[in-house]
């Protein structure tokens, strides 16, 4: 019974100073010294610094900070004008029009960034006022924007998908590969959503105005070509196995550097702002990393990860319940937290229940980043809203309002990954063939 | 006085900041490096370990510059709703909990260099480096942390209202 009432107070007291806005990291290393103190008598601080050390200087983590630098360099070249200079042509004879161009262009950065706000940053820096002055009608525009944006966090590299690789100890190379279909086939869904919207609201649609010829388009398309090159060289390094995703992210850095340096765009200033700019968050993200695995180990002495674990057993859920039931739990996290937050709070407490009923925990972790990418487009807290309200001088709420529809094809992307697990599953298996 | 303090800390940060900057680049370069010699068939003991080892040293070094940078996530859902004195007060509370927290963290870690230090510990990696000597920039990093966030907490307390 005490150890119920420690539990509880314990994780009151997490909640507390989460709620009360002590900063995520060391509200974690905080809590868990005093969670530590009162489950056991071994030495705390001591256990702490061994822990926190261990993470901190592993090797798999190295992948994080290379890949954040990758999207910090090009989203400092000209990228943002040449996609949309380069899909306009090709997307304009589709109904619904340059609509696409947020999708696939979110789609395309997605594959050189980890995080979704920079997605959207990168891609709406030119969309919106372009197709502003097209007179495209704003709610399919932002919300389109704000819906793909979250692409960042599924197709690879991704941030989360890395943290979450560190923190369960599953192969981030095999991740990234997983996230492929399901990211694509979110895409198309989106695409397919604008074609209809489009057809049903059709008086509200723009004409097309430009004409291009076939010559004209590839040669409209030309500035994408390194950067396509450098997508396919670092995600097919890692799919062929021929380097790790910590190689191929250096790899990427390097190609980055190249290719801004041929287009002009590096300076000494842009140089040390992507460096620094790539500093803050990989520091940021390994900080709240280390408190998560402070956390676990303090977590572990409650014994509530394990308990809970047995409990879930012994009710003999439907492994479809138990999805459902953190679908749930994750979206109504997510209103609160920024995903990575969320994920690496959790991930001490659902882990063991996850390998208990016997998931798999790549497609785990496919499912739990579409999961909390929808919460980047939820009120009251999420980071897509918060990006473009800034972008578009419009207040959040005609913004969620407006990506609204995006958030409901994502559930039924969460539906067909759950009822068909092999969107996630086939790429990585088909790699593990290839590499042996 | 008070004045140059101020200054010569907000140098302090931002060097730190450079010098995780630095550590950042010996992660890539060590990397590739480490690619290099797999082409090459060249073999140089324990590159991944101290790739890992520039990790830890950039991630600690750049604490302090990502706290005055806003850089850290925190939830300001609530915060965002208070104004004049309640927030004071509760800036004061999060900086407070926040001082302590770093001061037990940079506390632990010079314990841990110390002992690692006295008992000459090597890494049980394949660099078998003296692990007192990646283990000293982690220290370092978390000391000046510790100064910032309580350089903060000074300061909230020294602002009328």
């Amino acid at each position: 019974m005490t150890e119920i009432l420690l539990t509880i107070f314990f994780i009151s007291v997490l909640l507390f100073f989460l709620g009360s806005g002590i900063w995520v990291a060391l509200s974690m290393i905080g809590v868990s010294a005093i969670g530590m103190m009162l489950f056991t008598s071994r030495p705390v601080g001591d256990a702490m610094a061994t822990t926190i050390w261990g993470t901190s200087s592993s090797w798999t983590l190295t992948a994080l900070p290379l890949f954040v630098w990758m999207g910090e360099i090009l989203f400092r070249t000209k990228l943002s004008e040449n996609l949309f200079k380069g899909l306009s042509p090709w997307m304009q004879k589709l109904p619904g029009g340059l609509i696409h161009v947020n999708i696939v262009g979110c789609a395309l950065f997605a594959a050189i960034s980890g995080s979704s706000a920079a997605t959207v940053a990168t891609v709406g820096k030119m969309s919106i006022p372009e197709l502003r002055k097209r007179k495209y009608p704003e709610k399919i525009l932002l919300g389109s924007l704000a819906g793909s944006g979250t692409l960042g966090l599924l197709i690879p590299p991704s941030i989360i998908l890395i943290i979450y690789g560190v923190a369960v100890q599953e192969s981030i190379a095999k991740l990234f590969i997983a996230g492929i279909i399901p990211g694509i086939m979110i895409a198309l869904i989106f695409m397919s959503y604008v074609i209809i919207w489009s057809l049903i609201n059709k008086k509200t649609m723009p004409k097309i105005l430009e004409e291009y010829s076939f010559i004209d388009k590839i040669k409209r398309s030309k500035q994408l070509l390194p950067v396509i090159i450098l997508i396919v060289a670092v995600i097919g390094s890692i799919y062929t196995g021929i380097a790790t995703a910590t190689e191929a992210a250096s790899l990427g850095v390097l190609g980055a550097l190249i290719l801004s340096y041929f287009q002009k765009s590096l300076t000494v200033e842009t140089f040390k702002s992507s460096l620094l700019g790539a500093t803050k968050t990989s520091c940021m993200i390994a900080f709240i990393l280390a408190g998560s695995t402070f956390l676990s180990l303090a977590m572990g002495f409650t014994g509530l990860p394990r308990n809970l674990a047995l409990w879930i057993q012994n009710m003999e859920l439907s492994p479809y319940v138990l999805i459902f039931v953190l679908m749930i739990f994750y979206i109504i996290l997510g209103m609160f937290l920024d995903g990575i937050s969320a994920v690496v709070l959790t991930m001490a407490i659902i882990e063991p229940m996850i390998r208990q009923a016997g998931f798999d925990m790549i497609w785990f972790g496919i499912f739990l980043v579409i999961v909390v990418e929808m919460a980047q487009i939820t009120p009251p807290v999420g980071f897509n809203l918060f990006v473009l309200q800034g972008m578009a001088n419009k207040d959040m709420g005609y913004i969620a309002k407006s990506a609204f529809p995006l958030f409901l094809l994502m559930v039924l992307a969460v539906i067909l990954v759950v009822i068909f697990p092999e969107i996630a599953l086939w790429m990585p298996e088909q790699m593990i063939k290839n590499i042996n | 006085m008070l004045k140059s303090i101020n200054k010569n800390l907000n140098k302090l940060y931002k060097f730190s900041g450079y010098v995780a900057a630095i550590f950042l680049i010996l992660v890539a370069v060590f990397i590739l490096i480490g690619i290099c010699s797999r082409i090459f068939g060249f073999y140089i003991r324990g590159l991944a370990e101290y790739s890992g080892y520039c990790m830890a040293s950039a991630s600690f070094f750049a604490l302090a510059y990502t706290f005055v940078e806003d850089g850290h996530i925190r939830i300001t859902l609530f915060l965002e709703r208070l104004s004049g004195l309640k927030k004071k007060v509760v800036e004061i509370w999060c900086l407070g909990v926040a001082s302590f927290f770093s001061g037990y963290l940079a506390f632990y870690f010079v314990k841990m260099l110390i002992i690692s230090y006295k008992f000459q510990e090597r890494s049980e990696g394949a660099d078998e480096i003296l692990i007192w000597i990646p283990q000293s920039s982690v220290a370092i990093g978390s000391i000046i942390f510790f100064i910032s966030v309580l350089h903060h907490f000074i300061l909230i307390n020294k602002k009328t209202k």
